[in-house]
């Protein structure tokens, strides 16, 4: 996958609006023919990142390259990237066919030779016969696919995607998503897109980027990020996490002796440097099992609690229970035979999961 | 962002000469009012004289007064009905709708000029006299529709849940109206009503066909004070208006933004009072006893005459003028007009009779007539002096700067000269224009030969192009700012303006020239002939005659008051005009059908590249 | 109180009427009397005929409607020209703080009176005037120019002046709807910034220019004061024409000439709104 240079390459971006840092130093590589994800809250500075890239920002600190060459001062017109915009924004004064033969009658193409890649982007996102209609007769997912069409025909080194699926509903979106799946399979383009989704990054990135108040925290496959988010911040935006205080007792071979709710708890490092003698865990609520009685086992941390709240949510339950003075949420799916009747608000459990379930976060 | 980023220099400069532009010649213009020098574009002084001379002038401060009742009442009106009609055109569909809009739409984009002239033909054909009644009326009628689209265009942005809202928490549909639909509409109206106010207060076009006596409104008392010259007392009633509209227009955009506050309301209830004060103060304090409705040439009377027979009598003079004989002949024939004393020429008296426009006069109510001259008396156009009594007598010539002109001039054909082009300027005034060609071909000026008047017409379409302006109120002006270096023009205001400019000459030419003796008439119409005895016996007064014509310094019949007149006057031309130019003089007669060749040709002569 | 048919007829009668009354009459009248025949002195004889219509169909009357024509078409491309960018700087370009002032600020005198600005104009342009002068002291001309007033030169610069606004305004209105987005999208496709002018900007704000030609074209084709005052009733336009009919007394000549102003301007009113309907008909 990985070729001598990748499709898009930022260093050191920065951006300020004023007093307002939306961009603190990102850094971050786009490989050809990859999907990367830029996932945030709204206000991290994703879409910021997806601009400047375009050329719609100048970055006040910071390089962009593209395909290896710098294009930081390069106009977004002459930039090879092309982006799909937030609500598609299509020329409203032109139909179907001369929004995507837009970009094409910039350049000295012939007027068969316009038509013929038009039909051929419009096949690809399955519009063919909708040349003659107006962007205000098309549905919202008409609308998107015109807008990729668009950015497409151009044959873009990268296709830059800012929330393209945000405004449809929920049932177009899961039909979008695969459908960009397949788009991005078929160009064989690098797809560099934005979104505050997370269970659409996670279902079609190749890589997810999490970016958090102009700052990059992690960047991974999405089990790396899921499984072993590096953050606070990315444990809890990306699923759900239990972020626990734990103390650093001791360190040797990768391990860590952690003093976790007053128990000690040997927990791998996995490479992950920790400073100082306090740290973060995370673990995930899925990975949590709720008994009535400790299991006689060591290669389990147990902790005792009690049920503060106890949520039905259909395909599983939530649990929330108070150990000492934290708190700490538990989620079981309802299989048959679960014991969600079982436990009722203000009893006695103990929460049991494995060593590596507990990830040390790196502040 | 970089699609917004980097204005480039050119549109920046661009931005400043647009403005500059703007605003530019509204500056020059309040700059200028303070400045102490009648004529010249050069600053030489800081004075306050215009200020003062232009608001202690009554007559602009009564057609202040007027327009500014005008445009509230209009406002007033236009306002409610507009509303109104938008209320009961809401959510109506069909036919009616359409045709409701058709017709909101079409005052609008119907040239103002076709609606001056299609209201006062509708006003003759219906027997309405002109007045403020027709003024407000014409004016009601265009700014109605502005009302009807800028409430329309509110109220389509107004949520109709609000009203069903109030319904539902029990407001009968009176109540929604006042509570809720009103209020929100408020801010349309408002400036809806800003709007044709300022439409009323600014309209000249269409007053100018409606206005009859009385209703003078202040374009219409600017419009003839800039066509009889320029002078600084306009710039500084231009600057005193600026400042009010510019003020108003601050107070509107606060209140906008910032929505109504106390202060905001106190300045909006002191303005209006205030307005209402002048524009109705002063007629309550100083009620006239009358007012006597005079319409003359511009330039004709003493305002210190008028002033003193005002307050010998205690009738208010409302002197309103025009330019030539076929202007006065229009504003009588367009409707109902009640003027109870004019002015026209000779000629002009004889189609007037002719017309049945004239009243007779009572001789007997007029003891002062014993200071005529007998031969100014008993004159072809009426030998019985029953409708006229001579007010002046004139003589149509050529008024020169002769520190521009070296050449000696004495001919029609010096109008003709190429070496002045631009610089000629003509009578607008058909039979003066057509008489100095008629007179330089050789011919009567009262020619009603075909050939005669094409060849005329050819000669003066021929002078066009040399021509600068055609002017009949202004010339004088046009001589003495160096706009104009010769100019056809009539005795009087050419020896004033000789008073101002020794370098203004006036001749006589000598292929012969017109005549002309104005006289005192009441039309028929005419509310108050009492006053207009009064105020003619006034004018006979020797000592009242010589003033005016000391002042307007043309001369009269008066025998009496000659002793009494300025040295230049004792020295008219027309005392040492040679007998044989003299003799190829002529009054001006009225051409029966003929004119309608004289207008048709007057056209194509004013129309001509 | 909007309930009932007869409570709306209520509130719409009075305006209607007033409409009827007073301006649809007076217009029928003419139209009406445009077929008449003029008294000798004044006045209207019922005889009817096309002979006005025939007289103004002669070339001196043509020659005044081409004129008229090309002012207010001169008159309307240089405020479409002079207003576009500032208006294109007011929506697009503008410091947000400042946008409503220099807004206000190109429509502030529009709320002045027409007939004190052609005033102004008069007092700048006069042989010796304020340009003049200006220019005679900087040494520019060594001797006044005298075309500047009472010249087309004159009724030109005094027609744009007064319909500015007229233009500013509708041009404001359509690019301040212009979606900042869309012209970002046509620069991430290729177009550079004249291609997004020409492409996106233009095309987007035809409505508010084919508004801004209308609203000025039209009151320009009947314009009276400025040609009576900055052309010294020598330049004839429509305006000045149908003035001058009505001072000759000639009612039915006047009237055929407004009612054919009339038409002229619906006619360019009915193509103003089909072309900025039809805004796919390529």
């Amino acid at each position: 996958m990985a070729t001598a240079t990748s499709a898009i390459r930022v260093e050191g971006v920065t951006k300020r609006y004023g007093a307002v840092t939306a961009l603190e130093a990102v850094s971050l590589e786009v490989e050809r023919g990859e999907f990367l994800t830029l996932l945030g809250p709204s206000g991290s500075g994703k879409t910021t990142l997806l601009r400047v890239i375009a050329g719609l920002e100048r970055p006040d600190d910071g390089r962009v390259y593209l395909g290896g060459e710098d294009v930081t001062d390069v106009p977004p017109y002459r930039r090879r990237v092309h982006t799909v915009f937030q609500q598609y924004v299509l020329f409203p004064h032109l139909n179907v066919y001369r929004n995507v033969a837009f970009g094409l009658e910039q350049k000295r193409l012939s007027r068969r030779e316009i038509e013929r890649r038009v039909a051929a982007a419009l096949e690809l996102v399955r519009l063919s016969g909708y040349e003659r209609r107006w962007p205000h007769e098309l549905s919202g997912g008409e609308q998107q696919r015109v807008a990729l069409a668009r950015a497409l025909v151009l044959e873009p080194e990268a296709l830059l995607l800012d929330e393209p699926l945000a405004a449809l509903d929920l049932q177009l979106r899961k039909e979008m998503q695969r459908e960009l799946k397949r788009l991005q399979r078929e160009v064989g383009i690098s797809f560099l897109l934005v979104t505050h989704d997370q269970e659409e990054a996670l279902a079609l990135s190749d890589r997810i980027a999490v970016i958090a108040d102009g700052r990059l925290q992690q960047i991974g496959t999405p089990r790396e990020v899921y499984e072993r988010p590096e953050t606070a911040f990315v444990a809890t935006f990306l699923g759900a996490a239990n972020v626990l205080e734990a103390e650093i007792l001791h360190r040797e071979n990768g391990d860590a002796l952690l003093g976790l709710c007053g128990h000690t708890v040997r927990v791998p490092l996995n490479g992950r440097r920790i400073e100082g003698s306090r740290a973060q865990v995370a673990i995930r609520p899925e990975k949590i099992a709720l008994r009535a009685r400790p299991l006689r086992r060591t290669d389990l941390v147990q902790l005792e609690g009690v049920i503060e709240e106890c949520l039905y949510l259909g395909e599983a339950t939530h649990w929330r229970v108070r150990v000492g003075e934290h708190y700490v949420t538990v989620t079981e799916p309802n299989r048959p035979g679960s014991k969600a009747d079982a436990f009722r608000d203000g009893q006695r459990v103990f929460l049991c999961w494995t060593r590596e379930s507990i990830v040390v976060l790196s502040r | 962002m970089s699609a917004r980023a980097r204005t480039s220099p050119i549109l920046a400069v661009w931005m400043g000469a647009t403005y500059l532009f703007l605003y530019a010649p509204i500056l020059v213009l309040a700059v200028f009012s303070f400045n102490d020098s009648r004529l010249l574009a050069v600053w030489r002084g800081f004075t306050w004289t215009w200020y003062k001379a232009a608001l202690s002038n009554p007559p602009m401060l009564d057609a202040l007064r007027t327009s500014l009742l005008i445009a509230a009442l209009t406002t007033l009106i236009a306002t409610a009905l507009g509303t109104s009609a938008v209320l009961a055109l809401e959510r109506w569909r069909g036919r009616l709708r359409s045709l409701s809009e058709t017709l909101f739409v079409l005052p609008i984009v119907v040239p103002e000029i076709v609606v001056g002239f299609a209201s006062v033909t509708f006003f003759g054909w219906i027997g309405l006299r002109l007045g403020l009644l027709t003024v407000l009326i014409a004016h009601v009628a265009f700014s109605v529709s502005y009302v009807f689209f800028v409430v329309r265009a509110r109220l389509a942005t107004l949520d109709p849940r609000l009203e069903e809202a109030a319904m539902d928490l029990g407001a009968n549909p009176w109540r929604v109206f006042w509570k809720v639909t009103l209020p929100l509409l408020a801010p349309a109206i408002a400036a809806s009503a800003l709007l044709v106010f300022t439409l009323s207060l600014d309209d000249y076009v269409i007053t100018s066909f409606v206005a009859g006596a009385g209703a003078t409104t202040l374009p219409l008392r600017i419009y003839s004070m800039i066509k009889t010259g320029i002078t600084p007392e306009v710039n500084a009633i231009s600057t005193l208006l600026l400042l009010v509209t510019l003020a108003l227009m601050a107070l509107a955009f606060r209140i906008e933004r910032r929505g109504m506050t106390r202060t905001h309301l106190v300045l909006v209830g002191l303005l209006l009072l205030g307005l209402v004060g002048f524009a109705f103060g002063d007629s309550v304090a100083r009620r006239p006893r009358a007012t006597l409705n005079v319409l003359i040439w511009s330039n004709y009377i003493s305002s210190r005459v008028v002033r003193a027979f005002e307050e010998k009598t205690g009738v208010k003079v409302n002197i309103e003028t025009y330019d030539s004989n076929e202007a006065l002949l229009a504003k009588l024939q367009a409707g109902v007009v009640t003027y109870d004393l004019i002015v026209p020429s000779d000629y002009m008296v004889r189609i007037l009779i002719r017309e049945n426009l004239l009243q007779p006069l009572d001789l007997t109510r007029l003891p002062n007539l014993r200071h005529l001259d007998p031969s100014a008396l008993g004159l072809p156009f009426d030998p019985t002096n029953t409708y006229s009594l001579p007010y002046t007598r004139g003589i149509t010539g050529i008024g020169y700067r002769k520190d521009k002109i070296a050449a000696p001039i004495g001919s029609w054909a010096d109008l003709w000269e190429a070496r002045w082009r631009e610089r000629i300027v003509m009578l607008d005034d058909m039979r003066e224009v057509f008489g100095a060609a008629l007179k330089l071909l050789g011919y009567s000026l009262n020619s009603t030969d075909p050939e005669q008047l094409r060849q005329a017409r050819d000669l003066l379409r021929r002078q066009k192009p040399l021509v600068r302006a055609y002017d009949s109120a202004n010339f004088d002006q046009l001589l003495l700012s160096g706009e104009a270096w010769i100019a056809q023009a009539w005795d009087g205001q050419i020896l004033k303006a000789r008073r101002e400019n020794p370098n203004i000459e006036f001749v006589i030419p000598r292929e012969g020239t017109t005549l002309i003796v104005d006289n005192l008439c009441i039309p028929r119409s005419a509310e108050r002939p009492d006053l207009a005895h009064e105020f003619i016996n006034f004018l006979l007064d020797p000592t009242v005659a010589a003033e005016n014509m000391n002042e307007i310094m043309y001369l009269m019949p008066n025998r009496s008051a000659w002793p009494r007149l300025r040295p230049e006057l004792q020295r008219h031309p027309i005392f040492s005009l040679p007998p044989e130019v003299l003799r190829r003089s002529e009054y001006l007669q009225d051409l029966g059908p003929t004119t309608v060749l004289y207008d048709r040709y007057w056209t194509e002569v004013k129309l001509a590249r | 109180m909007r309930e009932t048919n007869a409570n709306r007829w209520l509130l719409l009668a009075p305006s209607a009427l007033w409409l009827l009354l007073f301006f649809l009459l007076p217009l029928g009248l003419i139209v009406v009397m445009s077929f008449a025949e003029r008294g000798l002195y004044g006045g209207v004889r019922w005889t009817f005929g096309l002979w006005n219509y025939r007289q103004a169909m002669a070339p001196l009357y043509l020659w005044v409607y081409g004129r008229s024509f090309a002012l207010a078409a001169v008159t309307t491309a240089l405020c479409l020209v002079v207003s576009y960018p500032v208006a294109y700087y007011i929506a697009l370009r503008a410091d947000p703080k400042w946008k409503n002032l220099l807004l206000v600020l190109s429509i502030l005198p529009f709320w002045t009176s027409f007939l004190l600005r052609t005033y102004a104009w008069m007092f700048l342009l006069r042989v010796e005037g304020f340009v003049n002068t200006t220019l005679l002291a900087l040494g520019v001309i060594e001797r006044p120019i005298s075309w500047l007033l009472y010249s087309d030169f004159a009724v030109v610069i005094g027609q744009v002046y007064g319909e500015l606004p007229f233009m500013i305004l509708p041009l404001y209105v359509a690019l301040e709807r212009v979606d900042v987005r869309v012209m970002e999208a046509a620069m991430d496709l290729g177009a550079n910034r004249r291609q997004v002018f020409w492409r996106i900007v233009l095309p987007l704000t035809r409505p508010g220019i084919i508004t801004g030609i209308v609203l000025v074209f039209i009151p320009s084709l009947g314009a009276f004061i400025t040609p009576d005052l900055l052309g010294g009733a020598k330049s004839a336009m429509i305006g000045t024409v149908i003035q001058n009919q009505f001072v000759q007394r000639n009612q039915p000549m006047g009237s055929a000439l407004s009612v054919l102003l009339v038409v002229v301007v619906l006619a360019l009113l009915w193509i103003a709104s089909r072309t900025a309907r039809s805004r796919r008909g390529r």
